[in-house]
């Protein structure tokens, strides 16, 4: 029993820092563009609808050119990723999903998600963006 | 096919044995999960391949039921372990607020 208590803990230990990781994501996104790749490790990658966007720079492009937004995340799921699949970097997978309203278009929905690593510093413990994908979901009904 | 990234060829592959299996015998699905294996399916959490094969072998038959055909999303993290690609997250969402 004590393994399923302890995967437990370890659940929630990563869904709390998922969704505090998420609050100030789509704060910065919303709010202050300019700061969002900060988030982002310098090696990470977006997919932004299918197209590919790697490194600080090209990040930075990208989320300048993207019109002004207002997200509004409706559900979010978290998981922690386990250490075989990660050579033992403390990792988590984050969903969410909900609508957003680019300045200039119509509301649509969305589903994202995030590789989210670990990173120790000397007081404490950084959360970076590993992997970003991004896409609309909505279709004719 | 031919001049497609890796990752893509090997997501596109797992994703068609996926839902063929999914579709065809759920119970074959304890093949590609591990024990460490998360799921959370819509929302709810299972952990080990013994779990999730329960959740999935017991879950609705969509396809025969009378509900209409649902948009969903759904995500898996793969890691390659002695030469074969298992599932160690996957993650299930359907497309609910197209009825809401």
């Amino acid at each position: 029993m004590a393994a399923s208590v302890d995967f437990k803990t370890y659940v929630d230990q990563a869904c709390r820092a998922a969704e505090e990781f998420v609050n100030i994501y789509y704060e910065t996104m919303d709010k202050r563009r300019r700061a969002l790749t900060r988030l982002y490790l310098d090696k990470a990658t977006l997919i932004w609808n299918g197209n590919a966007v790697s490194g600080q720079e090209a990040l930075n492009e990208f989320f300048e050119m993207l019109p002004s937004s207002e997200f509004q995340v409706n559900v979010l799921d978290c998981q922690p990723v386990h250490e075989q699949a990660t050579q033992s970097q403390t990792t988590v997978l984050v969903v969410t999903c909900g609508t957003v309203k680019f300045d200039g278009n119509k509301q649509r929905y969305f589903n994202q998600n995030f590789l989210l690593t670990a990173q120790a510093t000397s007081n404490s413990t950084v959360w970076k963006i590993a992997s970003d994908c991004f896409r609309f979901q909505d279709w004719a009904n | 096919m031919g001049d497609k990234p890796i990752w893509e060829q090997i997501g596109s592959s797992f994703v068609q044995h996926y839902y063929q299996l999914f579709d065809a015998d759920r119970t074959q699905l304890g093949a590609i999960y591990i024990d460490a294996s998360c799921l959370t399916w819509e929302g709810q959490q299972f952990q080990g391949k013994a779990a999730i094969v329960e959740k999935l072998s017991l879950c609705l038959d969509y396809k025969a039921d009378e509900d209409p055909i649902m948009g969903f999303h759904q995500i898996f993290l793969l890691k390659n372990i002695n030469d074969a690609w298992v599932c160690t997250n996957d993650m299930f969402r359907l497309a609910l607020h197209n009825f809401g």
